[in-house]
């Protein structure tokens, strides 16, 4: 049963790299009665350019939202970070008329216009609070029993608490609820606020190594099995760019890193294939031995 | 109203009231003047430990209209924008909008900017996106794309792209 349907906007790191978050997305999500569209016409968010010009950014990321209301349907993205470009854009919109005439006399090239009248979800506030831990509960047909996992949310998903969030900014829950609903444990742990770094790469990238190096150690001393993220970039720096981490910080990383939608899929019984796992530079392979 | 007269030590250089309207304009209502330099935004800051940046000092320098100085500082961009200041500070003076709001201005005045943002911007305005689609690498060192891992090929895009890159470059209007 179709229980929600909605546009899927990617942005650039899902749709230029991180393609395991999009396959375990499309390849998960319509088993739940989400049923999804891509979004066409769009471009990156934005979310770079508010450190060059704040009125490049606010039209990049109105003109997606433009999209998704000249669609009709709700708009879910993957990235936070996306997420919160929209969020921040349209806050400003909202306070400034003079703004937002400005950017419509500029969508009006392509014919479009910024309303707002669709809602913009992240992935985890849609499955948290549309789909529901029940659903999710009954749908994992092979539950992760025996795993210790812990989970990073991303800065931009909770934070800043003055535009709408999707969880508390000092104590986020909701993707520890998702988590359990699979049937692993959930580990809390001191640096669970701790930033990825990847709002380093453009300014500092052995900054932002270092930051992922730091976190990536510092969960491997509390004994856990995995690190489950919600986020392209963080994938990116905890996972991807663990070894150059660890060089960076001079430690051995061997964290597990996974995308809540590839854990989803393996509690459902999706093929590994089909939800990207060959893609996880990072050592998954000892998480899956443990599910065997 | 007369200037401030403070002199930054540094250079001597005197404060600047006009940049400080101009930085005004672009941060809105979380308004720099209301810290009182709790340092609560430093003391959480991951920036503050690795680079030793000090969040609640760059709130203060604008406060004291220094800002020549700080958009000539590589101050400004040693922040991830991790948001926490953002969020525990008591006053809503938002540091990290502050380090935003400074970067446009550097950019703005030709100050030194890391090359990173620059390509960003011309690759967007090529292309929508920040990079080009990516062929990418599996574990075991076997190389896929979009296409052999059953994903759409072409991403979405702007059906009109020249149009798209003119109403981007008119949000640039004054920049350079």
């Amino acid at each position: 049963m179709v229980q929600a349907k909605l546009t899927l906007y990617l942005g650039c790191t899902v749709a230029t790299d991180e393609y395991a978050y999009e396959l375990s997305t499309i390849n998960t999500l319509p088993k739940l009665g989400v049923e999804l569209e891509y979004l066409e016409g769009t471009t990156c968010c934005g979310s770079p350019l508010m450190s060059v010009n704040m009125k490049s950014f606010v039209y990049l990321a109105l003109r997606n939202v433009a999209l998704a209301d000249q669609q009709g349907l709700d708009m879910l993205t993957l990235c936070p970070g996306c997420h919160l470009s929209f969020f921040e854009a349209r806050h400003y919109a909202e306070h400034s008329p003079q703004l937002k005439d400005e950017i419509n006399a500029l969508l009006s090239n392509e014919g479009l216009k910024y309303e707002g009248k669709v809602k913009v979800r992240h992935l985890v506030d849609l499955l948290h609070d549309v789909v529901g831990l029940d659903k999710i509960r009954s749908a994992a047909s092979k539950p992760l029993k025996g795993l210790r996992l812990a989970t990073h949310i991303g800065c931009h998903a909770i934070r800043p608490s003055r535009l709408e969030r999707i969880d508390d900014p000092e104590k986020p829950v909701k993707l520890d609820r998702l988590v359990e609903a699979l049937g692993a444990e959930v580990v809390d742990y001191p640096e669970k606020l701790d930033c990825c770094g990847a709002g380093f790469l453009l300014s500092n990238p052995q900054a932002g190594l270092t930051v992922a190096g730091v976190k990536i150690k510092a969960l491997q001393a509390r004994g856990v099995d995995g690190l489950v993220v919600a986020c392209p970039l963080c994938h990116k720096m905890l996972g991807q760019k663990q070894q150059s981490a660890s060089q960076v910080v001079g430690a051995e990383l061997n964290l597990p890193v996974i995308y809540y939608t590839q854990l989803l899929g393996l509690a459902m019984g999706e093929s590994e294939d089909k939800l990207g796992l060959m893609l996880n530079q990072s050592p998954v392979d000892s998480l899956l031995e443990k599910l065997k | 109203m007369a200037s401030v007269a403070l002199l930054d030590l540094m250079t001597n250089k005197p404060s600047e009231p006009e940049a400080k309207k101009r930085f005004a304009e672009i941060i809105g209502s979380q308004d720099p003047n209301a810290c009182f330099v709790c340092a609560r935004c430093t003391t959480g800051c991951e920036a503050m430990e690795l680079l030793e940046n000090f969040p609640h000092q760059v709130v203060n320098l604008v406060r004291l209209g220094l800002i020549d100085e700080l958009i000539n500082s590589e101050k400004i961009w040693a922040c991830m924008q991790c948001l926490k200041c953002t969020e525990r500070c008591p006053q809503n003076v938002a540091p990290s909008d502050v380090f935003l709001a400074l970067r446009n201005l550097a950019v703005k005045a030709g100050a030194k900017v890391p090359d990173g943002f620059f390509k960003a911007l011309e690759m967007i305005m090529e292309t929508g996106y920040l990079q080009p689609v990516q062929e990418v690498v599996s574990r075991t060192f076997e190389t896929y794309n979009r296409k052999s891992l059953n994903l759409r090929e072409n991403i979405p895009q702007p059906a009109n792209l020249e149009k798209f890159k003119e109403a981007f470059m008119a949000t640039m209007e004054g920049m350079f």
